[in-house]
């Protein structure tokens, strides 16, 4: 009897091993950044899950993966081969191990039938043009539009506009206060005078601006987009000193610890001092609340905060907020003279920084089209604005319909309809617009092998000097350069120096010369 | 006599294979990665494994994060495991022939911390430890009016972030260290101890040269035990502090984890790997050998 009760169980535990009527359903499975249900880049995916199955009979499974593990995990499975993602809602910085490893496959073909009808149907020529270069690779499609990150400035406009702010302001410099800053130095200048004062009257002094500065906290974000404008020497083409941020392209060489970069990093300390003292400890949300709570002048992130903001359960700030592109600097640092440059205007550099969280199909996926067919829903326009106009959603400006007249097509009303504040949302849009278009030069995303290590040891450098400001910039500096250099070493050892070269000269679009022969 | 040693060899078969299987097959395949790095072959398009020899000891020598990730977590379980069996033996002692009402519950609660995940106690101490509403700055500020701007920085200042690693650590392992001692206190004779009261030694006399005494192997255990584990550390500093400040609390476990699968350098994370086995190895060729004499000193009529 005892044994027959074994065998029964035995087959019981083999039937359930075995097939059933749900494996004919076609299932996939994609990985995406962790926040939730209703938390930022996961939480649509979750919204749609429902609509999108039923349109196409499939089953979605969602496995979140928090930001620190991201990477680690989707290429350990990438690497193993074992399909467990059969697509992944990535950064963009992922991309040169990905084509490296051959792990995504192109959409061109998927887009040309998705003008037949046979998907969901989105047109590349809606993504802003500095970010269509981070979605593809080798003049290939690869990656679906999804969010579009970029730094803008939000600042208190009630605050900074208060005739009586501006007049103290004035009686304490002896000049106008810049509404809004023009310059990172003017923006400093801005946060020190409000650092430490109660200007919103809940008897508590008060902060000038807030950062996310922690380890892991992707504070080196700040960093890259605070030090463009230093770093970035616009010119006509990209060459070899002009328009570049991160290496030589000629040579691979760190352009880590220029002095335009230990301007930059002095300003940062500089801007750390008018903030709270625990943002060295902060993550985004931490450092994004302080600002919502209406305790800081300042804060430049991303669009999450703008949209955040029209939260009340959330925000103190709906209808007082004003932004801008990122401020600029007068002088620029040229590697080629040795010398820094001044100009009439304040060098402003438009930033795609951040990871423009998108979808991209893994080469061992089973079932290619339904992958794509679920990122080309999440892409399609109605779909896209909807996520743009709603907060806890993550996503940010990045395709032309996001923007309201006079800049595009969209209707400020479907901002306002979503609950936004219309001063609010028109200071948004005009912002991202300024960011998108009206730059002198851009910041160039590094998407070659190794990225996400060695913006991990910038990240921890760049700790280092906000905790310890006895550590000089141009030691600070050093040590990334230094560990960039180990990194690369590495890479060439196993890649070769050429095709590492090469790769990078890609991902940025670099085509050779020199001002030198110019 | 033949026949017994092959019946013998039949029953600790299944042993001998389990542990070929899970610890000596992988230990092996380790040691032979160690000698292999990963080289860019353009036959066919993708990276391949090379044999390079010692290059991957040679470049872990060379890591920069070598001396400080050692010396770091080699002082956080010395402290903490001396920390651990300190405060273990103490509420040992005074647990053990505590009467108070509840004291069995208050035993069992006392353990609680010893069963939840490490990883699950280092996210929980992130609310513990953050810097403005945290539950220590938090009453620090509220109770003694410490400013925000003087708080202790928990996770952004190096010695505040190594204390509060300590502090989880032994939070969490202290419990461990009670249980043991409180079971080989249980297990003592007690005719040794009521011989020495006879005899006219006081309480402490007692404590000093008999009662502890008796505990020494079970403390070298423990100690042995702890170590090898504090000695692998990773959840909490990854949890609490994900290695910050800079690179402060990054532990040696956590920097194999990150060479293994950020830089996905295998050979170089199995070079580091096998270094941590031969160091734990060597420990415990240290210590077994003084447990061995100590048991040997207990077990004398």
């Amino acid at each position: 009897m005892k044994r027959r009760a074994w065998l029964a169980t035995a087959l019981l535990f083999l039937l359930g091993c075995g097939g059933s009527a749900k494996d004919n359903v076609p299932t996939i499975r994609i990985a995406v950044y962790a926040s939730g249900p209703r938390g930022a880049i996961s939480g649509p995916f979750y919204y749609w899950k429902e609509q999108w199955e039923q349109e196409t009979g499939a089953k979605l499974e969602i496995a979140e993966i928090p930001f620190a593990e991201l990477h680690d995990k989707v290429f350990a499975d990438l690497r193993a081969g074992t399909a467990r993602y059969d697509g992944i809602v990535g950064p963009a910085w992922f991309y040169g191990d990905y084509i490296l490893g051959d792990y995504i496959i192109p959409i061109d073909d998927y887009i040309e039938r998705g003008t037949k009808g046979e998907f969901p149907f989105w047109d590349p020529d809606t993504v802003v043009p500095p970010l269509r270069p981070l979605h593809m690779w080798g003049g290939k499609w690869y990656g679906v539009p999804n969010d579009g990150d970029a730094h803008i400035l939000y600042y208190r406009k009630d605050i900074l506009e208060d005739p009586k702010w501006q007049e103290r302001f004035r009686r304490e410099t002896g000049h106008e206060l810049p509404v809004p800053p023009q310059t990172w130095e003017e923006l400093a200048e801005v946060a020190e005078f409000f650092h430490g004062k109660d200007w919103n009257d809940d008897g508590e002094p008060d902060f000038g601006i807030t950062m996310h500065l922690a380890v892991g906290g992707q504070g080196f974000f700040h960093y890259m987009s605070l030090s463009a404008p230093y770093v970035v020497l616009p010119g006509a083409k990209k060459d070899r000193f002009h328009n570049v941020y991160w290496l030589d392209p000629e040579t691979l060489e760190p352009l880590i610890d220029s002095p335009g970069h230990q301007r930059a990093l002095a300003m940062l300390r500089r801007l750390q001092k008018a903030g709270p003292p625990g943002q060295t400890g902060w993550q985004l949300k931490e450092a994004w609340d302080r600002f919502l709570n209406g305790k800081a002048i300042f804060c430049y992130s991303w669009g999450d905060v703008g949209s955040l903001a029209q939260d009340t359960s959330q925000s103190r700030v709906k209808g007082k907020i004003g932004c801008s592109a990122l401020p600029g600097s007068y002088e620029v640092w040229d590697r080629q003279k040795g010398e820094w440059v001044r100009f009439e205007t304040p060098n402003r550099v438009g930033n795609t920084v951040g990871g423009s969280w998108h979808g991209v199909i893994s080469r061992f996926s089973k079932h290619p089209e339904l992958v794509y067919h679920l990122f080309a829903f999440h892409a399609q326009k109605e779909v896209n604005m909807f996520h743009c106009v709603t907060g806890w959603t993550g996503i940010d400006p990045g395709r032309t319909f996001h923007f309201p007249e006079p800049y595009g097509d969209a209707s400020i009303t479907d901002y306002v309809s979503a609950g936004w504040d219309e001063n609010d949302a028109r200071e948004y849009t005009k912002a991202y617009y300024q960011n998108y278009y009206h730059a002198q030069t851009y910041l160039d995303y590094l998407r070659i092998p190794g990225t996400m290590e060695m913006w991990r040891q910038l990240d921890r450098r760049l700790h280092e000097a906000v905790v310890d400001h006895s550590i000089p910039e141009a030691e600070i500096l050093r040590r990334v350069k230094e560990d960039w250099n180990r990194i690369l070493d590495r890479l060439s050892a196993e890649l070769g120096r050429e095709r590492l070269k090469r790769l990078y000269q890609q991902s940025i679009g670099y085509e050779g010369g020199s001002a030198e022969g110019d | 006599m033949a026949r017994r040693d092959s019946q013998g060899w039949l029953f600790v078969l299944p042993a001998v294979i389990w542990l070929l299987a899970v610890n000596v097959g992988p230990a092996v395949y380790m040691v032979g990665h160690s000698f292999f790095a990963p080289r860019y072959s353009e036959e066919r398009g993708a990276s391949v494994r090379r044999w390079v020899g010692l290059e991957n000891y040679r470049r872990f020598f060379a890591e920069d994060q070598l001396v400080h990730s050692i010396w770091f977590t080699v002082g956080v379980a010395v402290v903490s495991v001396a920390a651990e069996l300190a405060l273990g033996l103490l509420f040992a002692v005074m647990a053990w022939r505590a009467t108070a009402f509840g004291i069995r519950l208050w035993r069992g609660l006392f353990a609680v911390p010893m069963l939840m995940a490490p990883v699950a106690v280092a996210y929980l101490a992130t609310t513990v430890f953050a810097h403005e509403v945290g539950v220590i700055n938090g009453l620090l500020h509220r109770l003694l009016g410490v400013p925000f701007e003087s708080l202790p920085r928990w996770r952004s200042d190096r010695f505040w972030a190594t204390l509060a690693v300590i502090l989880v650590e032994v939070w969490q392992w202290t419990p461990f260290c009670f249980i043991v001692f409180l079971a080989a206190l249980a297990a003592q004779p007690e005719d040794l101890r009521e011989a020495a009261l006879v005899d006219g030694a006081g309480e402490w006399q007692v404590f000093w040269h008999v009662t502890l005494p008796c505990l020494r192997p079970v403390l070298l255990t423990v100690l042995l035990l702890r170590l090898i584990e504090a000695l692998k550390l990773f959840d909490v500093p990854y949890g609490l502090t994900r290695g910050g400040p800079g690179t402060w609390t990054q532990t040696y476990s956590m920097w194999i984890k990150e060479v293994a699968f950020t830089r996905y350098d295998m050979g170089l994370a199995s070079a580091m790997s096998t270094m941590l086995l031969l160091a734990l190895t060597a420990l415990g060729i240290a210590v077994l050998p003084l447990l061995r004499k100590q048991l040997a000193i207990s077990e004398e009529p």
